[in-house]
């Protein structure tokens, strides 16, 4: 019962942060199109991920991320690998991973 | 065993190629965040960075690819997911239709930035 509800949460989290992901490549994408549109254009962009608000979201799409890459990870070992045998550990090893990245890795980024 | 695999009608070869290509992703995504928020930052990207950057065989290449699998990756995933809630046939469809019709927009868009070739502007 708890293994479901465990793993639940880590696959509600996991397509919460792939439809953000997708959204945010879209923008990102968008952006880095305006290098074909010269100097100007594409350091506008860039002047404007330079504002307090995209560092906020820089944060989260950090956040985003490693949580969907570390996660992703646990599901190759579930499905590929023994982890099968260990469900339980993996998830809350997926948490701990993904934290202590994301804080230290945020604060890099805020600072 | 593994509760991942509730999508109704993905392809098992849609499913092997997201998590195949969720290896890469993983790898490719952490070197790009990594180089690009850490590493040089973002405050200190230009247009003549970004240009001078491209000009490696190297880096057009990782970054050709990385477009190339993410975008692959992201349209698998949003088509899992609407396969999963959209139960209704045409409306599967027409769903399925805006986001390969949007990705490859997306694509060429992306391709446009990292292949097109940029003469390096020293101002």
């Amino acid at each position: 019962m708890y293994k479901w509800r465990g793993g639940m949460l880590s696959w509600i989290l996991h397509r919460i942060s792939g439809i953000g992901l997708v959204i945010f490549i879209i923008v990102h994408i968008e952006g880095m199109f305006h290098i074909a549109k010269g100097p100007k254009a594409f350091n506008d962009v860039i002047a404007m991920y330079n504002t307090p608000l995209f560092k906020v979201l820089e944060i989260f799409l950090f956040a985003a991320i490693m949580f969907h890459a570390v996660n992703g990870l646990r599901v190759i070992l579930l499905d590929f690998a023994s982890g099968s045998r260990y469900p339980k550990p993996l998830i809350w090893s997926t948490y701990i991973v993904t934290g202590v990245v994301f804080l230290v890795g945020a604060y890099f980024l805020w600072t | 065993m593994s509760y991942k695999n509730a999508t109704s009608n993905a392809g098992a070869m849609g499913w092997y190629l997201q998590r195949i290509t969720g290896i890469v992703l993983f790898f490719q995504v952490l070197f790009h965040f990594g180089v690009y928020h850490f590493v040089t930052g973002v405050s200190n990207i230009s247009y003549n960075v970004a240009i001078e950057r491209l000009a490696n065989p190297w880096w057009k290449t990782f970054e050709f690819s990385f477009l190339i699998f993410a975008l692959y990756h992201g349209s698998n995933g949003i088509k899992m997911i609407i396969d999963d809630y959209i139960t209704s046939h045409g409306w599967r469809l027409a769903a399925l239709t805006v986001l390969y019709v949007g990705m490859f927009v997306v694509f060429m868009m992306g391709t446009t930035a990292i292949i097109v070739i940029h003469k390096p502007v020293v101002y």
